[in-house]
């Protein structure tokens, strides 16, 4: 018979293609989603979170886990909503217009709907007031801007300037990424946090929220 | 070396079945138009180029050309494996050797560069070193070669941000070329074009080969995939990806003008597997380099290659990834060696880091000379002359021919102990800071002349107001 240790095993080895099974079992066995989620799913990302930062995981072996937690949460995830369940926030991330350069902010995103959160990725060479647009639609708490290029640093802050300038969206936070943007930068151009990459970008978010 | 003739062919045709049946994203509308009108299909922004058009384009390509210096000399032989090395250009950031800090890369701080390496011996060609920060960024690009170009006679290798600063930069050399026919028969400028992997072309780029293509000016054009991010974690699968992003740019430059001189290559990067960073330094990068430069190679294309360290100091990490590509790529035959002098994967540059690495070059080129064997060199009828417990310090032979036999330092330090004490314990960098005061003391007018001077003004000044 499936236990809950069973999915906990799985999801830290990441076999991702057993996860459905193995949820849809649970629940025939009559566990609540909440145990599943609660017992099964986030002690197992709790502990693939401590061996990544021992360095005894790696960031593909991470994602396959999160995969497993997101076939999981397929099932679960609308009995939980009914329940109440509010589930992690939601975060805009985007290449900024002009660049096409997109591989930063997709390991961003990867990592953060690992930890948890809904990601709502706009794209590259995005028009600023999409990112504005995807904020208001998606009730966005955070946007992430990524440039990998010098000449598209400075659309940063007018998305920014923009963001702040508009009621509906000015209490959004802002973080900034890529290679040549620093610590400094996103400072002087008022963003509300810098990762140098997608780990700290995870520990930034957790901090903003 | 690294790849036997069959692998070398198993990844070349799947880079062009993807080419092909799969295609790459352009983001140019001129350059669609081209592949367009060139039987190419295109399909909104994607882009099939079929078999029969891509060998064609690699037949039209010249398997050699030659790049002279701003006086006319023949000076670089693409094509003929010579590795030649040139240094770092873009990057906005500086390490400043007499601070030890990373600040804004400065008008300046180029100018010096350009100093430094028209003197180091193992530097063929030179690049601005980095963007100047401290004047307008619309006409920067533009400013920084005329630094270059007045200050050296070397070959220059440039890049731009913008297109109006690159079509300036050409301006400029046809001005000290007294015309775009000359600068076409006797280049003494070359760019570096990029693709942003995977299978991606951006219009800014697009633009540039062909405007390179139109004028028959030569270029580079590289992919720059990393490992386990925008490529397979595996090299073969790497290299497939830069196989078809590097046809891409030489199919538009060929079916833009037939017969553009050109090189393609490999910036081979890395996604750091713990931390998802990205580094342009580890031994797979290296490998995947020297690979792509087997296939160039086997295509008879003349190749492109760099190296580049994570290291944020030129020091023990920035020397040991620093050599290893440019050892392999030396060994394999590269035709240039783009981008000595960055630090942290190409963010910042520093004069200490292009020194050390000249020196190391140095070392290399020693090491391609090989070893000469001949009755001469094996000399031995002088070892049964000097026999048992002898020397050749003194020998006629030693002096014939040690000039040509021996690498001599100019960084490296070999006095023992206490004869290092004396000169002042001094470490590589504290030398390689040395050599640089050395170096830019002195003074030594490349000039051109007032005339040509004068028409590089007028170039700048209808670019745009230099100031902040």
């Amino acid at each position: 018979m499936t236990s809950l240790k069973d999915l906990n095993e799985i999801l830290i080895a990441g076999d991702f293609e057993k996860s459905k099974n193995t949820t849809q079992n649970l629940i025939e066995q009559g566990i609540t989603a909440n145990d599943i989620l609660n017992k099964g799913l986030l002690p197992g990302m709790e502990i693939v979170g401590q061996r990544f930062r021992a360095d005894e995981m790696f960031i593909p072996e991470v994602l396959m886990s999160a995969r497993v937690m997101d076939e999981a949460m397929e099932i679960i995830k609308p009995i939980l909503l009914a329940d109440g369940y509010a589930g992690k926030e939601t975060i805009v991330l985007g290449t900024v217009k002009g660049d096409i350069h997109t591989i930063g902010k997709d390991i961003v995103g990867m990592m953060l709907e690992g930890a948890g959160y809904k990601i709502i990725d706009v794209g590259f060479n995005i028009e600023n007031d999409k990112f504005v647009e995807a904020v208001k639609k998606n009730d966005a708490k955070i946007v992430g801007l990524s440039a990998l290029l010098t000449t598209t640093m400075p659309v940063m802050k007018e998305i920014i300037d923009t963001l702040r300038a508009d009621s509906e969206t000015k209490e959004v936070k802002v973080i900034v990424g890529g290679a040549p943007v620093t610590q400094e930068y996103s400072e002087s151009i008022g963003a509300d946090g810098y990762a140098y990459d997608a780990i700290k970008a995870v520990e930034i978010v957790e901090k903003l929220l | 070396m690294f790849l036997v003739e069959n692998e070398i062919k198993m990844i070349i045709d799947a880079g062009i079945e993807i080419l092909e049946k799969s295609g790459a994203q352009v983001m140019g509308e001129e350059a669609l138009e081209v592949f367009k009108n060139n039987n190419c299909i295109v399909e909104g922004k994607q882009v099939r180029i079929p078999r029969n058009i891509i060998e064609e384009c690699l037949r039209s390509t010249p398997s050699r050309w030659i790049l002279y210096d701003r006086e006319g000399n023949e000076r670089l032989f693409m094509g003929e494996g010579k590795t030649y090395y040139g240094s770092a250009d873009v990057a906005s950031r500086f390490l400043d050797y007499k601070t030890g800090k990373v600040r804004d890369f400065r008008l300046n701080d180029s100018r010096q560069a350009v100093k430094l390496m028209d003197k180091l011996q193992n530097i063929d060609f030179v690049c601005p070193f980095g963007t100047p920060q401290d004047i307008s960024q619309e006409i920067t690009s533009a400013n920084a070669f005329e630094g270059v170009v007045s200050n050296t006679t070397k070959p220059i290798g440039f890049m731009t941000l913008d297109i109006k600063n690159f079509k300036s930069i050409i301006e400029i050399a046809c001005a000290v070329r007294k015309g775009s026919d000359s600068l076409r028969k006797k280049p003494f400028i070359m760019t570096l074009i990029e693709s942003v992997s995977p299978l991606s072309l951006s219009e800014e780029a697009s633009l540039k080969v062909l405007i390179m293509a139109e004028k028959g000016l030569p270029f580079f054009f590289s992919s720059a995939p990393s490992i386990g991010g925008t490529s397979p974690v595996t090299i073969a699968g790497t290299l497939a990806i830069v196989v078809a992003e590097t046809l891409l740019g030489l199919v538009l430059a060929q079916l833009k003008n037939k017969g553009t001189p050109l090189g393609i290559g490999a910036g081979i990067g890395i996604i750091d597997l713990k931390t998802g960073t990205y580094s342009l330094a580890s031994p797979e990068t290296a490998l995947g380099m020297a690979g792509f430069i087997q296939i160039c190679k086997y295509l008879k294309i003349p190749n492109w290659s760099t190296s580049v360290t994570q290291s944020k100091l030129p020091d023990r990490q920035a020397s040991i990834e620093g050599m290893l590509p440019i050892l392999l790529n030396n060994m394999v035959g590269a035709d240039v060696n783009w981008d000595i002098g960055y630090l942290e994967s190409a963010l910042y540059t520093s004069y200490e880091e292009v020194v050390i690495l000249d020196e190391t070059i140095g070392m290399v080129r020693r090491v391609k000379q090989g070893i000469e064997v001949n009755d001469n060199t094996i000399a031995k009828d002088l070892i049964i002359e000097i026999g048992s417990q002898g020397s050749y310090l003194n020998s006629p032979h030693t002096f014939k021919n040690f000039k040509k036999q021996l690498w001599f330092p100019t960084l490296v330090e070999r006095l023992p102990y206490d004869g290092w004490v004396e000169k002042g314990k001094l470490s590589m960098q504290d030398r390689a800071k040395n050599k640089i005061d050395e170096i830019l003391s002195t003074d030594d007018d490349k000039g051109l002349s007032s005339d040509i001077k004068s028409k590089i003004s007028k170039i700048l000044a209808s670019l745009g107001e230099k100031k902040l």
